[in-house]
């Protein structure tokens, strides 16, 4: 099969992109590996269509942003199971390090507190601000994925760069 | 620039992505406008008590990955393929199972007694000798 061949390629080329992305949101590298696999089976299925209106990377990157919305629309859904799992895995993210209990526990604490500020942000804003802080993505790249203007992904970035300022404002700077 | 226009680039400003230009702009901005100062100030507490705690993307083998993503790859097509047709069977299973339990149930609730009176009286009795006698 040529296209398979092809397809490992392009597998290839932009799997790390598109795994760095995913990972931003989502943070957890079983749904993460799950989430980019269904990307690359998604744009598999229909790269014998694709049409060039925008670089393969980009096109994949939507994808993937696609299916970061449904995981989370599932967890939504499902999240009331959810509550023992996350327990667990603080316990042993815990566990894992050596450091001071105290010190551990503080920064779990702020990196909760901020990724939560992270999540809860509106949709948009929190798209926006993923791709830009989180993932280097250029602002015309992010336009272009999002489909809306480069102004409307700065005014997004600061709308954003308001609510976490107002959401982390009781903590410290250490 | 305006505020509104300021506000925008603040945070460009902070991770420096702006041309030479702009900045002068901003900067002469922020000296006289106490508002976007106090933001600008904000803006920089919150990036770095953000920065800290990022976290760290799992290091992978990506070659493994990639074999895996294929290996995905087939498998999704196969299982795509089987999977609505596997939850129809398993339906249909259900439903046919819990049909005749049902139909069981109702059958053996309301006809048992007449059926096994009815079986008893149709078979001709034992011959007992000793009875006879
Ligand atoms: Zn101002």
């Amino acid at each position: 099969m040529k296209v398979q061949e092809n397809f490992e390629d392009v597998i290839a080329k932009h799997q790390k992109k598109i795994y760095r992305i995913v990972f931003s949101f989502v943070k957890n590298e079983a749904d993460t590996d799950e989430i980019v696999q269904q990307t690359f089976f998604n744009a598999f299925k229909s790269y014998k269509n694709f049409e060039g209106r925008s670089s393969v990377e980009t096109w994949l990157i939507r994808i993937a942003i696609n299916n970061v919305r449904t995981h989370f629309r599932k967890r939504k859904f499902f999240s009331i199971f959810q509550v023992f799992s996350d327990a667990e895995e603080e316990i042993k993210e815990l566990k894992d390090n050596s450091r001071s209990a105290e010190e551990v526990f503080k920064n779990k604490m702020i990196s909760d507190k901020v990724n939560k500020a992270i999540g809860n942000l509106p949709a948009r804003q929190k798209e926006v601000f993923v791709m830009k802080h989180l993932n280097g993505l250029q602002i015309s790249e992010i336009a272009g994925i999002l489909g809306i203007a480069e102004g409307s992904v700065k005014a997004n970035i600061f709308k954003a760069m308001n609510n976490l300022r107002k959401l982390l404002g009781g903590i410290d700077e250490m | 620039m305006k505020c509104d226009d300021i506000k925008n680039e603040l945070y460009f400003y902070i991770r420096n992505e702006i041309d030479l230009t702009t900045k002068k702009e901003i900067e002469n901005h922020i000296e006289k406008c106490s508002e976007c100062r106090k933001l600008l100030n904000e803006f920089s507490k919150t990036l770095n008590i953000i920065d800290k705690s990022i976290i760290e993307m799992p290091s992978k083998n990506w070659n493994y990955f990639a074999e895996k993503t294929v290996a995905g790859i087939h498998h999704r097509k196969i299982f795509g393929f089987l999977k609505p047709a596997i939850v129809f069977a398993v339906s249909l299973l259900v439903f046919t199972i819990s049909y005749k339990y049902y139909k069981y149930r109702s059958v053996q609730q309301t006809t048992s007694l007449t059926e096994t009176e009815e079986l008893v009286s149709y078979l001709s009795d034992f011959d007992i000798p000793e009875l006879s006698q």
